[in-house]
Parts: structure tokens; C-alpha cells; sequence
């Protein structure tokens, strides 16, 4: 009897050791064994694309040409910077389960590619565009590229560098709303902002943290 | 007193650090249905 309850209770160590190595996977090494690397990948390709000069009084967003080019389900759309929350990572266009474990994901138009209910069957709109450009990200996993977002203040600057333009948001505010929230990715007219999502509160998913900017400047 | 060899206990640690593995890899193949998605 003895020696049965004692390889039990070593099994159960073993297990517990298996559960610990299980959540250092899941809250780091997906990040630097994963995303990290994919994030390297993006950046080459995306320093590929030539840079694009758009003429004064041209409209904003993507030249004639850039999309579908360039907007494949999974392509590096733009890069993020928040230098506040000390972040760059390229987004990627597309917000499925595999494009999110790659980078934050840029939230899309219904179309080829992008099947409902993950995309918007509004016109999504692109840095610089009119419109609310929409961007979700890993809060916990995945190099969790939002995990402060939370700490961001009204004013704080959010870069997107596109081959189009550099395009400066600047931070309204932040709020947490239902899990199934879909009033986010639906266009508002009239504005050019941007809002981010992610999962809230941090190592949970029953709510989602929204942040909204408004476009400040921009840079060609 | 325990006369068991230092490569009998080896054995027996290797055989543990196995179903750790075993276990942790387990979790991280079900984690795709048990995780939500976003999270």
C-alpha cells in the first residue's frame, strides 16, 4: 500500500509539473518559439513593398493598385508602434485564430479569404482612411502585443507606418465592454479613428478592452 | 534503507520528466478547443 501511494504522489508531482510547463507554453513560449519569429518574417516582406508617394490632395489610404495586391488573408498590413507601451509589431491583415497568433490582426472586409463572422461586411477602412480602422490583439499569448493596453492615458500616441504614409492616433479612451461586443467594427462616418481590442480582463476573456483614437497627423 | 541504484533512480526520474512532458503536451493540443480564442 505503501508503495502505491507513493507512486501516486510522484505521478501527481509529475503532473503538476506537466500543468506549469503547460502555462510557461501558453504565456511565453508561444510568443518567442511562435510570433516572434513570424513577426521577423512579416517585416522582411512587408520591407519589400516599394513606398508609395501619394500626390498632395490625394485621398488617404491605400493607392489605387495596393489592394488586393498586397491585402491577402495572413499579408503584413502595416506596423503598430505605441512607443508609451513600448510595442512595434506588424499587423496582420486578418483576424482569425491563425493571424492573431502571428501579430495583432487588422479587422476586414467580407470578401474572398475573409469569411464571416470574421470580418466586417461594412468597407474596412485603412490608416489615414475615414472611417474606424479596427485592430485586435493577443492580451496574455501569442507576445501578447496588448497586454498594456490598459495602461495607456488620454493623449498617448499610436503610430501606424503603412506604404502610404506614416498615420499618428492619438488616445481618447478606453473602455470594457461584453465578450460578444460587435459595435466596434461597425464604421462610423465622419471621424478617421482607430480602435484597438483585446481581451480583458488580463489572463481571462470575458470581456473585451476597446480603445479609441482619433487621427492627429501625417506624415508621407 | 532504500539499495535501489543511481541508474534505477535515473530511470524512474527520466520515466517521470516523460509523463510531465507527456502531460504538458496533452494540454497544449486540447488548449486549441479549451482556450477561447482571443484570449
Amino acid at each position: 500500500m505503501r508503495r502505491v501511494l507513493s507512486y501516486f504522489g510522484k505521478f501527481l508531482m509529475a503532473v503538476g509539473v506537466g500543468v506549469v510547463l503547460f502555462v510557461a507554453w501558453t504565456l511565453w513560449g508561444t510568443g518567442y518559439f511562435y510570433t516572434a519569429h513570424q513577426q521577423k518574417v512579416l517585416s522582411q516582406q512587408f520591407a519589400l513593398i516599394p513606398q508609395f508617394h501619394p500626390k498632395p490632395h490625394a485621398p488617404p489610404g491605400p493607392p489605387p493598385g495596393y489592394c488586393p495586391a498586397h491585402c491577402h488573408p495572413g499579408d503584413g498590413a502595416f506596423r503598430l508602434r505605441i512607443p508609451s507601451i513600448n510595442i512595434s509589431f506588424m499587423v496582420i491583415e486578418g483576424v482569425s485564430e491563425g493571424d492573431l497568433q502571428r501579430g495583432p490582426g487588422h479587422y476586414p472586409s467580407c470578401r474572398p479569404g475573409f469569411p464571416p463572422p470574421l470580418c466586417t461586411r461594412f468597407r474596412e477602412a485603412w490608416p489615414g482612411e475615414e472611417g474606424r480602422v479596427v485592430i485586435s490583439g493577443h492580451r496574455t499569448t501569442y507576445l501578447h502585443p496588448f497586454f498594456n493596453l490598459d495602461r495607456m492615458k488620454p493623449g498617448d500616441k499610436i503610430m501606424l507606418e503603412t506604404k502610404w504614409g506614416t498615420f499618428t492616433y492619438l488616445l481618447d479612451r478606453e473602455e470594457a465592454l461584453p465578450a460578444n461586443t460587435t459595435t466596434v467594427v461597425v464604421p462610423k462616418t465622419g471621424v478617421h479613428q482607430l480602435v484597438l481590442t483585446t481581451c480583458n480582463p488580463k489572463y481571462s476573456a470575458s470581456q473585451r478592452l476597446v480603445a479609441y483614437a482619433h487621427l492627429e497627423g501625417t506624415k508621407a | 534503507m532504500n539499495q535501489r541504484s543511481w541508474k534505477s533512480r535515473l530511470l524512474e526520474l527520466a520515466a517521470w520528466a516523460c509523463v510531465s512532458l507527456a502531460t504538458a503536451v496533452i494540454m497544449i493540443v486540447l488548449s486549441g478547443k479549451l482556450l477561447p480564442a482571443n484570449f
